[in-house]
């Protein structure tokens, strides 16, 4: 009878031992999730997924898209922060989770909760009028602004949004004052505009079609240089302000990943960057390649932590 | 005539066999997807999107617009069926469509729906080609102000929709005014009510709150019986709509086609709002409006041609201007990106064959839907003959799966549990579910654009009366809320509060 | 006086969560009429909501609850066991889906639905139970490619 037991325990024990190792083989042995901080369709969902087809082929496992929409893109990312960190759950980051952490919207630390795996693109913000409006250039609306304190109404993608808060931090600078309408995406802010229900909008490059139809003119951009596509319009720090609209897109993943994992993810992203179909895609945004590498960007997210959070308390945002 | 030859190069395109195929596969997926419980249009076209990559772009807008109508027709079903909304705007098509179903006659109701969803589509299109342009310059001068007076008219017109105390059913509108506040305030970006869910930090879904409200409650009703209730006759009373139903029907269709078309087109507006008021102009011009909520035939009619009508409507801005008016428009903004067409106000001129072919295969695609839908209603009619102790698992489970495959969240499953004991209690005490839906869809709407037009105004409340839209709204609003009560409009038949009739 | 118990519970209970919610409104920071803040709204709402209550519970009390059904037309006849029990499965259900994964939440969540309302034999439910998870695992997960999650045992 003992004997029918451990010959039976034995071979229990000998199978099991099998199963063990074979679950710590090599990363990655079965799909990744890649979790989309906002709706389907937009241009984060479709650059994200046009860079998670690519990385498939150099991590040899599919990178499966979710989209968890909400709170201004914190709610995906979020729910990253919650899970293991193994490697199979990353996600999609912009600096929305850092705004809202330091306005005390967050209830996870962007830098500590999170590991930063490598930097991937950068979108286009740009300051637009209606076609008929009286202001020809930048200079032209800042003038007024000047004379008309609180007088001009602008849109904004939502309140701490990089758009807006560049806004805020332009008004800090030159000392003018706007008057802000905060809307729900580029879609409200287009529609108010068109319909001359604000004087102008600031926000990320979905104005592109309406711009090159002729019926909004494109008076400045946020980024540190002209834009390709829109060579003629100057940057708002060509305009004689230090500001610049702080955002980009970055892979993370939970906290303690360990760091073999982290390499594998980066350089399969990496290039991916380089996928015809992926710079296609960013092409169609109007989104720039914003390449940096996991220790550069471990370092750019500490950066952007501080730098945002003296923003945040300059502008009397913070509400902790 | 111009419009001869755009029609003509619509036909087109439309017929190419690739095109064919891809609208049929469209409104096939859009039908399954309507009748899932939960999971809408847009869930199914972020998951196909892809697969449009490897297709002309004409072939994928086809195909994805024909998942977005084609879910329309099949929200209907279920709603007739088993009182689910398999979309939040076939709500109201559960209040009459179901209990024409216990009574038999799912097949008429199953069949007015089709026809006068087909038919309000196809008007749809039409208007969407003779007035697209002057109409879309009208809707853009709906501003903040604009919208905050129609909404306030909306919510004037739900009084219309009760049939007891009108008391307890602005109890229920108030609530559901609160749940509308549940989630991140846009404008002040504060988290209300979000007990540190993060989840809930973009409110509360309209579906699980819908699925639960009105289905969920309905299981646990039929589950607490202790006496045998049979919940569907087995008599089945005719498999298509008969002609006396087509009278009383046409009226509800026309004006439910033209309303939804209407509402459709406002940005921020469409199908939702417009079911609900057009069930409720409905309730107000009939002759017995005491059989809504009964199984009134108008009462499915109308509702189903405002939401298809609404939904043909809702593609006006995006294809004249580029503008989405709801998330699904979004997604196929993000579609024609992708595939290097861009959308706005020269995709007409630039992309002819785009357009016009879109256009017209949204007809076919309405065509096909009426022939899938029609014979499919002799299998539902079969399906319920079923016995109710072996369908309502299959119901619960329907509703616990879609519900959470909207998000991949147990949360909305909790929501919508949570929302069924509530509608169960509801039911019991007969509060009414549909004054509570009109308010808490159109709440937020109503407070962004509120304090947006304050921000605006600086505080001053003239500028919802300076301007000639807002003001007109309100005053029919004021208008609407003053009438019933002035003794020379009363009619017999409508009650007011459940007292005064009798 | 006709006082219903179900109706007077029912408005003092609206009256309560009125309260609360205005409590809320007013921490969220009712700004002014000129310039709204995030409180604004919840706070009218609730107070609309608690006056509504109060004025639905003074006509109840000067007899307009007669038109009500009374407590017993309500409460009748009600199977507590059965309605409380399936609550409960479904609750446990939505709260292990994750643990327990898809198939076999689902399993055990049909044997217990399938019933509820009328007794059958084991083996009849058992193979029901069965079938159902399997079809619709093969409809969601094939079909729709949803996400379902699969339980500790890796399911």
């Amino acid at each position: 009878m003992a004997q029918r037991f451990f010959v039976w325990m034995g071979t229990a024990i000998f199978l099991l031992a099998l199963v063990i190792p074979a679950a710590a083989q090599d990363y990655p042995n079965k799909p990744i999730n890649l979790v989309i901080q906002y709706p389907p369709g937009g241009s984060t969902d479709l650059t994200a997924r046009a860079l998670a087809i690519g990385a498939k082929k150099y991590l040899g496992q599919p990178v499966v898209c979710e989209n968890k929409a909400g709170g201004g893109g914190t709610v995906g990312v979020a729910l990253v922060a919650a899970k293991p960190g193994d490697g199979y759950t990353i996600g999609i980051v912009t600096s929305s989770p850092t705004m809202a952490y330091h306005m005390g919207k967050l209830n996870f630390h962007p830098l500590n909760d999170l590991t930063p795996i490598m930097r991937w693109g950068n979108y286009l913000f740009g300051i637009v009028v209606r076609a008929d409006s009286q202001w020809k250039t930048i200079q032209e609306l800042l003038q007024y602004a000047k004379q008309n304190p609180e007088k001009i109404s602008y849109g904004s993608p939502g309140v701490g949004t990089p758009p807006h808060l560049a806004m805020e931090e332009f008004s800090l600078v030159s000392g003018l004052k706007f008057t802000h309408i905060p809307a729900k995406g580029i879609a409200e802010n287009n529609t108010a505009l068109l319909g001359g229900h604000i004087d102008m909008v600031s926000d990320s490059s979905g104005w592109a079609p309406l711009v090159d139809a002729g019926k909004f003119r494109l008076l400045a951009t946020w980024g540190e240089k002209r834009c390709a596509r829109y060579p003629d319009a100057p940057t708002i720090k060509e305009a004689g302000y230090d500001v610049v609209a702080r955002s980009h897109l970055g892979v993370i993943g939970p906290k303690g990943m360990p760091k073999p994992v982290v390499a594998k993810i980066a350089d399969a992203f990496k290039k991916a960057m380089e996928d015809p179909e992926f710079v296609s895609v960013m092409k169609k945004f109007d989104m720039d390649h914003y390449y940096l590498g996991t220790e550069d960007y471990t370092k750019y997210m500490q950066s952007d932590f501080e730098n945002i959070g003296k923003l945040v308390q300059k502008l009397g945002l913070d509400k902790k | 005539m111009d419009l001869i030859n755009h029609l003509y190069l619509g036909f087109a395109v439309a017929f190419e066999p690739l095109n064919l195929f891809y609208c049929f596969l469209g409104v096939l997926i859009g039908t399954l997807v309507g009748v899932l419980p939960g999971l809408g249009p847009v869930a199914a076209m972020s998951l196909l999107l892809p697969a449009t990559f490897h297709t002309t772009p004409v072939a994928s807008i086809i195909m994805l617009a024909g998942i977005y109508y084609g879910a329309m027709y099949g929200g209907s079903t279920t709603s007739i069926l088993v009182n689910i909304p398999g979309e939040a705007a076939s709500v109201m098509t559960c209040l009459d469509g179901y209990q024409m179903a216990r009574q038999g006659k799912a097949g008429r109701a199953l069949g007015i729906s089709a026809f006068g969803s087909f038919i309000a589509g196809s008007v749809g299109i039409i208007g969407l080609i003779l007035i697209a342009p002057p109409l879309v310059d009208f809707a853009l001068k709906f501003g903040p102000p604009e919208y905050f007076s129609l909404m306030v008219l909306g919510l004037t017109i739900l009084t219309f929709l009760t049939s007891a105390s009108m008391i307890r059913a602005l109890m229920m509108a108030a609530f559901g005014l609160i749940v509308g506040t549940m989630g991140l305030d846009n404008i002040s970006g504060l988290a209300r009510f979000t007990f540190n869910i993060p989840e809930l930090l973009d409110g509360v879904g309209l579906v699980p709150v819908v699925m639960g409200l009105f289905g969920i409650s309905e299981v646990l009703l039929n589950i607490e019986m202790k006496v045998k209730r049979e919940v569907f006759t087995t008599k089945v009373k005719g498999l298509l709509p008969t002609l006396q139903d087509w009278a009383q029907s046409t009226g509800a269709i026309i004006r439910g086609t033209v309303l939804g078309f209407f509402l459709g087109i406002l940005p921020g507006g469409g199908a939702v709002i417009a079911s609900f008021v057009s069930y409720a102009i409905e309730k107000k011009v009939s002759k017995h409006p005491e059989e809504f909520g009964k199984g009134a035939i108008q009462g499915v009619a109308a509702p189903e041609a405002a939401n298809n009508s609404a939904a043909q409507g809702a593609f006006i801005p995006l294809l004249t201007l580029g503008i989405p008016s709801n998330v699904v428009m979004a997604m196929l903004l993000g579609a024609l990106i992708i595939h290097g067409v861009t959308p706005g106000p020269l995709l007409l001129s630039q992309h002819p064959q785009l357009f016009w072919g879109v256009v017209v295969s949204m007809y076919v695609g309405n065509i096909m839907l009426l022939f899938l839908n029609l014979p499919l209603i002799g299998f539902w009619v079969q399906l319920l003959k079923v016995p109710y102790s072996i369908l309502f698992p299959l119901i619960i489970l329907f509703c616990l799966l879609g519900s959470y495959s909207i998000n991949n969240s147990t949360t909305d499953v909790a929501i919508m549990l949570i929302f069924g004991v509530i509608g169960y209690l509801m039911k019991k005490i007969s509060l009414e579910a549909a004054p509570m839906v009109l308010a808490f869809v159109l709440g937020p709407m109503m407070e962004t654009a509120l304090r947006q037009s304050l921000i605006k105004s600086k505080g001053s409340f003239s500028i919802f009366f300076t301007r000639p839209i807002s003001a007109t709204c309100l005053i029919l609003a004021i208008a609407l809320m003053v009438i019933p009560l002035l003794p020379w409009f009363r009619r017999p038949g409508i009650a007011l509060e459940s007292e005064d009739v009798k | 006086m006709p006082v219903k118990k179900t109706f007077l519970i029912n408005d003092l209970i609206w009256i309560a969560f009125a309260f609360v919610v205005c409590l809320g409104g007013l921490k969220l920071g009712f700004g002014s009429f000129h310039s709204p803040q995030a409180g604004f709204m919840p706070f009218l709402a609730g107070l609309l909501l608690g006056t509504l209550a109060i004025v639905d519970l003074g006509q109840g009390f000067l007899r307009k609850w007669e038109r009500d059904k009374s407590d017993k037309v309500i409460w009748a006849d009600i199977h507590w066991g059965k309605l409380l029990t399936t609550l409960g499965v479904l609750i446990l259900y939505t709260v292990l889906f994750s643990t327990l994964g898809f198939l076999i939440g689902t399993f055990f969540l049909l044997l217990f639905l399938y019933q509820v309302m009328e007794r059958r034999s084991w083996t009849t439910v058992v193979i029901a139970s069965a079938v159902t998870t399997v079809l619709f695992y093969l409809a969601f997960k094939i079909g729709l490619d949803s996400q379902l999650p699969r339980g500790f045992l890796g399911f």
